[in-house]
Order: structure tokens, then sequence, then C-alpha cells
């Protein structure tokens, strides 16, 4: 049976933003098991004031355990993780040909995971089966979908929202680095699809301290679709 | 045969959710996503079953395949007598834009969805045909594939016929009509739609691409499917999984934002299949269901091999009386209704109820069929880990291409309720594997 291959626009988006909201949930999960382990050693420190403003949204919750209850398991907030989990299922959901329902199920198991989580209000150790299980659908996907441009545009979301994190809090420069190398690696591939003036001002841009706000800018605008 | 899978239920059901099989429901204005209830008891067709079932349904499509030709080129049937006119004219599904053009390769209805039910003599009996959007395939296909994971025992030196050969039937059949070796689509009206599972789960299988409104446009008499880069690339068959009226605003509905303008055009033309072919609504009229094995003798010249239910016309006068006699052990149905909707069983009506349908029999005698009440039989499902009987039917799958093909296999639905005759997954039906043996 010979494959039809195409992508449209429209296919091209979701596919970028599953990418990006995949990446968005592992990543942020990871940051927050960070900045939690600095109260281990200073109880009175205000991580989740300093995540709020390295994140960009808004600091509404007068503590931790609060913040952290809000931000995982509210439904009504955007930003919370059980809502980006939301917003990678849309997406997927709508891409189960080039997936495959094997690589979707990952994802169907990491929200039914998170729902019950937020029904038993589990603690933030207790989501590391989510994580697991997005991994294993980035692995899942780089095994079953055959259309290298369809995986590739999933790579390229995966990386922008890599970077921006990781150029959210301050991580090595070497580090960013090699987020933008892979990123750059997808983008020289899919030719035409990405704006490389912007990816060129951002590879020249993490060179200048302090950074600027500008390269946060063009990450988000370098898929052209 | 299938004791040891039934101690692994829950397990197929625990895949079912990995997998996310479900359908949509509209409740109260609200969209919800629900789980399809799997019963792991199959429903088990003998060989000799299925021999007389396979040639009876590829008889029962090639002769509605032949009406659809003929109703909208020379009308034969119509001039010999043998369908009423009025019966295609006023028929919903009838579309005078369809007049005088055959699709590509003469064929109308690709794949036929056929519901059967077995009466307790044996005797199987077609309850309605679904030559427009039928749909369901995909729900036995990944109920195999799962079974079959979880209890392989099940299937080993089992004498059951592989149903896992859908997708390539339907890539066949679309093959077979596509325009000029174009892409092959899938068209879906989306996430909201109640069958999107299937929609994306045969894009899969067929390997085809899952299209959405927005990606397709007619250029020139042509249909491209919008690519990267401003790169459009030709499509050849469209199997739509959206109703005739809002396929193209243009021609039809035109506030349907679920369409594509002109495609009704660039079919006309003959550029590109629509899989199934427009105007199909004509021949799967509840109404047209009672003139089907006169059509098999008059196109094929050959005695129909299946029964219908049997069925009065209350147009007819003599029909009409006996209805009026006899609503009370009869079924009635709306033409006009589908999906279970509009069904009445005369046993359970009112006394004023009864008066109020003898009437409108009476005021609107084509908008309703009266059938005899088929006491057909119960099969086993589990229900709260107990072995109960209840109703279910049986949707067989024809598809149409080079030659007319039946898939070994086929959607069995049950209802959950006691005292129900509906199976329809909209009413809280649920749905097991149907079984073919090769011997």
């Amino acid at each position: 049976m010979t494959y039809n291959i195409a992508i449209s626009p429209a296919k091209a988006s979701r596919l970028y933003w599953l990418g990006r909201y995949s990446e968005r949930v592992c990543s942020t999960l990871h940051m927050l098991h960070k900045c939690y382990d600095e109260v281990v050693d200073n109880e009175h420190t205000d991580v989740h004031s300093d995540f709020c403003v390295r994140m960009g949204i808004p600091f509404e919750y007068d503590n931790a355990r609060q913040f952290l209850k809000n931000y995982l398991y509210n439904k009504e907030k955007t930003y919370s993780v059980i809502n980006m989990l939301e917003r990678v299922k849309d997406n997927a959901i709508l891409l189960r040909e080039e997936l495959k329902s094997e690589s979707l199920a990952y994802v169907e198991m990491a929200i039914n995971y998170m729902n019950q989580a937020s029904m038993d209000e589990s603690r933030l150790y207790d989501l590391q089966p989510v994580t697991d299980y997005l991994f294993a659908f980035f692995g899942a996907i780089e095994e079953r979908i055959f259309n290298m441009d369809a995986l590739n545009l999933i790579l390229i979301g995966k990386y922008v929202e890599k970077s921006e994190l990781y150029i959210r809090f301050d991580y090595d420069l070497a580090r960013i680095d090699e987020s933008l190398c892979r990123l750059e690696h997808f983008v020289n591939v899919e030719v035409g699809l990405c704006d490389d003036r912007k990816m060129s001002a951002v590879r020249n841009g993490i060179n200048e301290m302090p950074m600027s706000a500008s390269i946060i800018d063009n990450l988000n605008t370098i898929f052209a679709a | 045969m299938y004791s040891l899978l039934l101690k692994q239920t829950d397990a197929v059901n625990r895949w079912m959710e990995r997998y996310g099989v479900r359908f949509g429901i509209y409740k109260n204005g609200e969209f919800k996503e629900q789980l399809f209830p799997f019963d792991a008891i199959p429903r088990i067709i003998s060989h000799e079953d299925w021999k007389m079932l396979e040639v009876g349904l590829i008889q029962r499509v090639d002769a509605l395949n032949a009406f659809l030709r003929d109703i909208y080129t020379e009308k034969r049937i119509v001039k010999d007598g043998i369908v009423p006119e009025d019966f295609i004219y006023s028929s919903k599904g009838y579309l005078p834009q369809c007049e005088g053009f055959i699709p590509p390769k003469g064929i109308y209805s690709h794949i036929s969805g056929i519901d059967l039910v077995q009466a307790e003599d044996g005797t199987w009996y077609i309850l309605e045909d679904n030559l427009r959007i039928p749909s369901g395939a995909s729900y036995p296909m990944i109920a195999r594939d799962l079974t079959r994971k979880v209890s392989p025992e099940t299937f080993t030196d089992s004498s059951l016929i592989d149903n896992r050969n859908y997708a390539q039937l339907l890539r066949d059949s679309m093959d077979y009509v596509n325009v000029d070796n174009g892409l092959e689509v899938i068209l879906t009206p989306g996430r909201y739609n109640s069958a999107y599972f299937e929609h994306s789960y045969l894009a899969e299988k067929a390997r085809v691409v899952l299209a959405y409104p927005d990606d397709l446009f007619v250029d020139n008499g042509y249909v491209y499917y919008r690519g990267l880069n401003n790169k459009s690339e030709r499509v050849g068959v469209i199997y739509r999984r959206i109703s005739d009226e809002y396929l193209d605003p243009m021609t039809f509905e035109p506030t349907s934002l679920l369409g594509v303008p002109n495609l009704f055009e660039a079919y006309r033309q003959g550029n590109v299949a629509i899989f199934n072919a427009f105007g199909n609504g004509v021949a799967d009229d509840k109404g047209i269901y009672y003139f089907v094995p006169k059509m098999i003798k008059y196109y094929l010249n050959e005695e129909p091999i299946l029964k219908n239910a049997p069925t009065y016309l209350p147009i007819y006068e003599e029909d009409r009386k006996y209805v009026l006699d006899n609503l009370e052990k009869l079924v009635l149905k709306d033409v006009s209704e589908a999906g279970g909707y509009g069904v009445m069983f005369g046993r359970d009506m009112s006394p004023e109820k009864l008066a109020e349908m003898k009437h409108l029999i009476k005021t609107e005698s084509r908008r309703w069929i009266a059938q005899e009440i088929i006491n057909f039989i119960d099969l086993d499902i589990i229900d709260n880990g107990e072995k109960v009987k209840r109703k279910a039917d049986l949707r067989a799958f024809v598809l149409s291409g080079e030659t007319t093909r039946v898939w070994a296999s086929g959607l069995t639905r049950f209802t959950r309720n006691e005292k129900s005759f509906i199976v329809n997954s909209s009413q809280g039906g649920g749905f097991k594997d149907t079984w073919v043996l090769d011997k």
C-alpha cells in the first residue's frame, strides 16, 4: 500500500504546536522540580514568584502550596500543566494518521494519568509518569512517522520551546547553544518553512550579555506557517 | 471458543481507552466524547451463513448501484412502473443536480453499510441500506487487533477469517476510482463529529491523507490539497465524511462552513471521484427500501437472496388499511429520520398516541413505513459481570470497486437496555466483534 503524503499549512501548524506543548509540559515539570529543590535548603525561598516571572505568567497566589496546586491542576488557568497537556491532546488527536495510534496512545495515557492525579491532588513527584509518557511519545514518533517533514515540524516546535525555556531560566550558554544547534538542524532541512534571518538573529543574540528580549520574540516567530 | 478472551475483557477495555476508541455525542447542546462500550463475546457467523450473506449482499448492492445509475440517467425503472415517480422526486436524498451524470467508473455506492438482523428461526433480514456515509467499520477493526493482542491463545488454531484487511479493501476501492492518480484523502468535518475517531483511524490504516475542509480548494475545475510553500497537490478521490447538503456551499447549503466551494462542479466535470457519490440518499430512503427486492429482479433478473423485513407502505391503500388495523403490533418508522430516531413501536403507544399516529398515517402517508416486528435473536453480553441476553443487529460493509466485495466481519451493535430494540451508539448501545468462520 503506497503512502499519500501531504501537509497543509493548518496541519503544519498542528505539528509544530504539538512539539511545543509536549516539550513545554516536560520542561516545566522539570523546572518545577528544580525550583522546589531550592526549598529543601531554604524553606522561605520565594520560588513560586520567581518561577512565575520567568514563565511570564501572573503571580496570584499566597503561598507555594496554593501556587503549585493551581499551576498543575487548575483547568481554568490557560498556563496550568493540565491545560497544556490538553493542548497536546488537541493537536495530537487531529494528527492520528501521521503519529499512528501507538504513539497517540502515550498522549492519551499522559492525560488520563494527569486527570486522575488532579482528582487525587497528587504531589509533584507523583507526576513523573506524565514525563515518562511524553518521552515515550517522542520516541514513538521517531519510530513511526514516515513523513519526515511531519516529524521535522514537530521537532522544530520541540526545540523552539526548549530553547525558549532554557533562555528564560538562564541556563548555561552551552546548553542553550546545544538546543539551538538542534533547532537549526531541522530549520535547515525544512527549507522555506522557517525564517532564516530570525534564526541567525537568535544565534547571534545569545552571545550578547545581557540577552535581549527580542531573542524570545524571534524564536517564537521563526516558524512562518 | 472465546472463554479465554472473556477473562481478558478488562484488558481489552484498557487498550481501547489507551487508543482513544471513542465516539462523540451531543447532549443538551454540549459535545462529549465517550468510550464505545465493547463486549468481548463475539457474534459468530457460520461459514454456511456467511456464504449466503456474502452473495446476497453483493447482489443487493449491485442492484442498488444499478438503480442509482438508472435514476440519474434513463429512469427505466420508473417508466416501467416498478418504482412510483413520487418516491424518487419527493425523496430528500434525490439531487436534481446529479441528473445525467455518471461518476468515475460508474460506481455510486463505494461503501455500503447494510443493516441486518437474524430472526429466531435463523433467517437473516435486511433492516436498512446505508449508502451515504455508513460508519462503524473502525470499531471491529481495532477490536480484533486488540483482542488478538491480549488473548492470542483465543485465535491460535481458530477457524475464523482474519478481518484486518478492511483498510486494504478501502484502498483498493479508492485506487480504482481515483482520477488521474491524484492524492487520496478522507475528508472529515473535524474533531467534533461523532465519528471522528473512525475518520482518523481509517486515514491512518489506509495510508491516505486526512483532510479538513480548509485543506481543499477548487481551481479551474480541479480539486487541490493546499500544501506548504504554496505547492498544492491535485486530488483524485475524496472519501468524504460530510453529508451532501454541506459538501459544497456553492451548490447546496450556502451557509455551510464544512464544504469545499465548487467541489460539485469539479465532480460533475469528472475531475475527482467522490466516495460515496452525491445523491445516493435517494436509494437508501426508508421508503425506497420496500422496492429493493423488485430492483434485484428488474436489474439483475435474479431472485433476491436476502429478505426484507415485511414492510408496508401507507401510500398504497391496501397497505394503509392493514397498518391502521394493526398498528399495535407493528413498528412505525419516519422515513426522514436516521440513527434510531423516528422509530416507534405500536405496542408502546398510549391510545392517544395511537390515534395521533393513525391520523398522521392517513394525512402524511409518504412519510411513514410500517414493518412487522421481527423477533430477532438475542445475543449474550456481559453486563455487570453477568451473562445476559440483549437485542443486536449486524452492519455488514460492502465495498465496490473493480468488483463488489463484502468485508468478512461487520459491526455488531447491541442494546444495553433489556427492553429496547434500539442498538445505535448514539442511544447508549455497545458493540461486539463479528467472527466469520472459514469452515
